[in-house]
């Protein structure tokens, strides 16, 4: 039987079936609801989850900020990279496209590249991406994809099925966490405890096959000559 | 898969810990539901499901870098490319970079790509796809996948090995529900411990391929310390 996303009606049902709650008496499906929603902000927080390719900005001509609003339709906390594609959107990947190289403000001008030009750095500050050098005419047709890591937003935290904003890999641990504020509010504190514990042990342990993205070394890419003790 | 723990044992083998051998307190929908997601939960943490997809070269047009997944990966541990779809003695290994490297690695020039990354369900090829010039592609991509429930009887979807490892969850939810809550968060700790010791080598940094001297008789041996042993 294919997996079947959690939905908030049979993510409520399994919290009900751990507290055994069946139906509502001291815990509403409003409570339930709000603690499984502020799980999914939480995972999304800690592991870097949301993994979002699909935001894609122009860039114009002579404009070196561009905010997170007019950027991201999803909510972002970090951005991993910016690609760079140096052509029209047939061939966005033709030669030219690239990675842009991460930099802090205090290098604006201190490079050699300070012409207006081809992007080649960013950095981010304040909800806002910024380019440099300066995008000039030839280039403001171009487009930059936004690889980040994303949140929900207010309106997806109001909406169904919050949690389906999670991979599907991740959707089940936010009930131990709904589990845990259900004993916190019936004040058995200890076993709340517990649950927490269980809550963030799953997020710890998935955490880092989500954040540790390795790279293969030129050596990897050939056997090896000699057995080396580490 | 061979039934070494088919579902039903596992449910047996709870029901007798429980001491419960008919349906009282737990129901065998409910038991058999937390026996699907303990399933869930050990293909992810222990990253022992293993899969392949293949991508033709349907998917790919000219200057196209990015193949999006059907299979929600987990993690990714190898790509592969072949210039034709159904002779693999074409299929190239493909080196992992970072983001950033796209673009400032290799030949920026179209052709059959030597270079991948991962993000968000997607593959980023560097450099594009040259499909004038290469009609037929095929893309492996070879990675760790979620499973969607433990499988019924001779089709169950855990490896052998791990199958056991159910039990320690469900008791762990039977306990939930029947408020032994020291007895659930230890039960928790059994599984994640035995999670950790079931966890395949997925760790990159260790060099898995054999070296050349492995195939040959050594002269002498140098253990760890320094010392030959003769």
């Amino acid at each position: 039987m294919a997996y079947t996303p959690l939905t908030d009606t049979t993510s409520i049902v399994q919290v009900r079936s751990l507290i055994n709650e069946p139906t509502a008496l001291m815990f509403s499906d409003t409570d339930i609801l709000a603690w499984l929603d502020e799980a999914t902000s939480l995972v999304l927080q800690m592991t870097l989850c949301g993994e979002d390719a699909d935001n894609t900005f122009t860039l114009a001509t002579g404009v070196m900020e561009y905010a997170h609003s007019s950027v991201y339709s999803a909510g972002c906390i970090k951005t991993e990279a910016l690609l760079y594609q140096a052509d029209t959107v047939a061939n966005k990947w033709s030669s030219g496209a690239k990675c842009l190289i991460k930099i802090t403000p205090r290098l604006f001008r201190q490079l050699d590249e300070g012409a207006a030009g081809a992007p080649i750095y960013w950095t981010e500050f304040n909800e806002s991406i910024w380019i440099w050098p300066d995008p000039i005419a030839g280039v403001n047709t171009h487009k930059i994809t936004c690889l980040f890591y994303k949140n929900i937003t207010d309106t997806e935290k109001d909406a169904s099925n919050t949690l389906q904003n999670l991979p599907e890999y991740m959707q089940e641990y936010v009930v131990w966490y709904a589990v845990a504020k259900a004993f916190e509010r019936d004040g058995k504190y200890i076993q709340a405890r517990q649950y927490y514990d269980i809550f963030y042990n799953f997020i710890m342990f998935s955490r880092q096959d989500v954040l540790y993205k390795p790279v293969d070394s030129k050596s990897m890419m050939k056997l090896g000559d000699n057995t080396q003790f580490v | 898969m061979a039934a070494f723990y088919a579902k039903s044992d596992i449910l047996d083998e709870v029901r007798r810990i429980i001491n419960e051998p008919t349906a009282r307190v737990f129901s065998d929908t409910e038991i058999n539901a937390w026996i699907d997601t303990a399933a869930r939960r050990i293909s992810v943490l222990t990253l022992c499901n293993e899969s392949v997809e293949a991508e033709d070269s349907s998917t790919f047009a000219d200057y196209d870098a990015e193949a999006v997944l059907g299979n929600k990966f987990i993690k990714l541990e190898y790509v592969t490319m072949a210039s034709q779809s159904t002779d693999d003695t074409t299929i190239r290994g493909l080196q992992r970079i970072d983001p950033r490297a796209m673009g400032h690695v290799g030949d920026a020039t179209i052709g059959v790509p030597r270079f991948y990354f991962f993000f968000e369900d997607t593959i980023f090829l560097w450099s594009p796809v040259d499909k004038a010039s290469n009609t037929t592609i095929n893309l492996k991509a070879f990675g760790y996948t979620m499973v969607d429930d433990y499988g019924a009887g001779a089709s169950e979807t855990l490896p052998d090995e791990v199958q056991h490892i159910t039990i320690d969850y469900v008791l762990s939810c039977c306990y939930c529900k029947d408020g032994k809550h020291s007895l659930a968060a230890d039960h928790m700790r059994r599984f994640m411990q035995n999670c950790m010791l079931a966890r395949r080598d997925v760790n990159d940094e260790i060099i898995r391929a054999d070296r050349k001297d492995m195939a040959q008789l050594p002269d002498y041996i140098v253990s760890p310390e320094g010392q030959i042993m003769r």
